[in-house]
């Protein structure tokens, strides 16, 4: 396969202005360069994903993001403002879960919440019950958070993230230690969160999550994002046209003398044409019209994590 | 600022650990009343020294002598549960990981610690009042055993008793002020206790050698922070001309005068939180 992704210009996913719009953020921590230039932009709206592996610097541009770390270089906007020097106000827009949840053990979930809710003043107690009905954690509610499963923390992560009605959520690996009816649950959740006009971004390194619930998608590989753009386009950008004739030498010829000679390859006996499953009409009619009829003409789709690992680099077997 | 002080009294009154120290303070204290009336009950020791000591302990103990008498016995006790309480408030947030989540709530960072060392100065006050309560039931139980003076009940004693309240407290804040710097420097509960009980430890450790050393090694410990608590301590009360001489902590009573303790105390505290914010507000928070 033969997936050429090009780094797609993110300020022309839209015109609005972004949630989110970091340039240049570089961070390194000693002689480990954590991030290295990573330009990020996410739109109103969208359940943006952040997806690679353990190391990438997802975590670090996120953190980045909410003004735990400060970058060596570049700079943040959010909803249109600098990040330095307005931090304070801005992050009251943004709820975030980053990495596990962290908690106060001795405290139940619903003093935990409690506790936040003080910090920076938000619904309340209506407020407090709305989030842990959400993420249904309601019954477990006083109970310390010390004794919860790792599912109910991040559950308890989700219900702090949402608690104070933010513009912007954050979620770094929220499925991380559910079990598969949570799991659903909070893939079911992050949709309806975009619906109510929420901005989401989520973290994770399990391709098929980012695939099912992010309509846009920014890939990272040691430190630097190696491609971005809609989902469903880096996922088309994977695609191609496969065709099986009997004489695959002269079709490759006259292939090569078409507009697709540039998308052209052959393996395996077949000739493939890269992202343009769209026009197998126009194929087989230039096939035909040189006595060449296919005996299979047929789009293949590859998924987020073929394109993934094209990417990186890296083995399937490593996922 | 308020919101998170809210948050901070709401973590506090709900936390184990806060009862605990408190419990353990006037524990400690009446422990050492029991202690020292036992001593008693044993009779002076022989010699004239053994007579006058048994009659400054004894003087000691009464409801009269109990601001100064009490109150630096309970110093001690204090500083340590107060360095164990800020170390362990700011260093957990970092070993529950908790710091991250309220800074990135839009929580100013300054105002996160402020609200701490805020919190901690208050149960440093209210820990004090209590001990200082055992220590006044104890010494009235004394003097009304002993037949020992109770003293007069004036004006001028109660505001003494509060303003030696003030200075006990004043005398815990370096201490105060250092665990939160040790917490904030090492970002862990643990090491920040070790590190400030240590600290405290080791400087009368050395303070006692450094006392009999001779020249300018002798005035060493006039710069650190037990000598010039110490001095602040001696305007507690109206200590007797007996009481100052002689009992347990006539040795430690030094000659620091009590605008130098003051000064110079003062100069930790502006120098502790000063470091400490200015690291609190520039470090990454990665945990």
């Amino acid at each position: 396969m033969s997936v050429a992704v090009r780094t797609a210009d993110p300020v022309a996913l839209s015109t609005a202005t972004p949630v989110i719009e970091a340039r240049g953020l570089t961070k390194s921590f000693g002689e480990t360069h954590a991030v290295r230039g990573v330009d990020l932009v996410v739109e109103r709206g969208h359940v943006f994903g952040a997806l690679g592996p353990n190391g990438s610097g997802k975590s670090t541009t996120v953190r980045m993001l909410l003004g735990l770390v400060k970058p060596d270089a570049g700079d943040v906007r959010l909803f249109g403002e600098s990040l330095s020097g307005h931090a304070p106000r801005l992050l009251r827009r943004v709820g975030a879960v980053v990495e596990t949840p962290a908690f106060v053990p001795y405290l139940s979930g619903r003093d935990n919440l409690r506790m936040f809710e003080m910090y920076a003043p938000g619904p309340g107690e209506a407020g407090i019950q709305a989030a842990l009905e959400r993420v249904n954690l309601t019954e477990a509610a006083h109970r310390r958070f010390k004794t919860y499963s790792l599912g109910m923390k991040q559950r308890l992560g989700i219900a702090c993230a949402i608690l104070n009605n933010p513009e912007l959520i954050i979620l770094d690996e929220p499925t991380n230690g559910l079990d598969p009816q949570g799991t659903r649950e909070v893939r079911s959740l992050i949709p309806r969160l975009a619906a109510e006009g929420r901005t989401v971004v989520l973290c994770s390194h399990l391709l098929h999550e980012v695939e099912q619930v992010c309509d846009s998608v920014a890939i990272f590989q040691r430190g630097e994002i190696v491609a971005t753009g809609r989902t469903k386009d880096l996922i088309s950008a994977g695609s191609q046209l496969e065709i099986r004739v009997s004489d695959v030498a002269l079709a490759e010829s006259v292939l090569a003398e078409s507009k697709w000679a540039s998308v052209l390859s052959r393996r395996d006996g077949s000739i493939f044409l890269d992202r343009i499953d769209a026009e197998a009409a126009d194929v087989n009619r230039l096939l035909a019209e040189h006595g060449l009829y296919a005996s299979v003409i047929r789009p293949v789709r590859h998924s987020l994590e073929e394109v993934f690992f094209e990417l990186t680099g890296e083995a399937s077997s490593n996922a | 600022m308020l919101d998170a002080l809210r948050a901070e009294v709401f973590k506090t009154t709900h936390r184990r650990m806060t009862y605990i120290l408190v419990g353990v303070l006037c524990l400690l204290v009446l422990t050492f009343y029991v202690i020292l009336w036992l001593r008693l009950r044993a009779g002076p020791e022989p010699g004239v020294n053994g007579q006058l000591n048994y009659l400054a302990q004894l003087e000691g103990m009464s409801f009269r002598e109990v601001v100064p008498y009490g109150l630096q016995l309970e110093r001690f006790f204090l500083t340590l549960i107060c360095v164990v309480f800020t170390a362990t408030m700011m260093g957990n947030e970092y070993d529950w990981r908790t710091v991250g989540v309220v800074v990135a709530r839009g929580v100013k960072r300054w105002h996160f610690m402020a609200a701490k060392l805020i919190v901690s100065v208050g149960f440093a006050l209210v820990a004090l009042t209590l001990g200082f309560a055992v220590a006044l039931i104890c010494s009235a139980w004394f003097s009304h055993l002993y037949t020992l003076p109770f003293g007069t009940f004036s004006a001028a004693r109660f505001f003494d008793v509060f303003a030696s309240l003030g200075r006990t407290t004043y005398v815990v804040l370096p201490f105060i002020f250092m665990a939160l710097l040790f917490s904030t420097f090492w970002r862990s509960a643990g090491q920040a206790v070790g590190f400030s009980l240590g600290f405290f430890f080791l400087e009368g450790v050395f303070t006692g050698l450094l006392q009999n050393a001779s020249g300018w090694l002798s005035h060493v410990p006039e710069a650190l922070l037990n000598a010039n608590a110490l001095g602040v301590m001696k305007a507690n009360g109206l200590l007797s001309q007996t009481a100052q001489d002689r009992g347990p902590f006539a040795a430690a009573l030094g000659g620091v005068p009590v605008w130098r303790g003051f000064t110079i105390l003062l100069l930790y505290i502006v120098l502790f939180a000063g470091v400490a914010f200015w690291r609190f507000q520039r470090r990454d928070i990665q945990e």
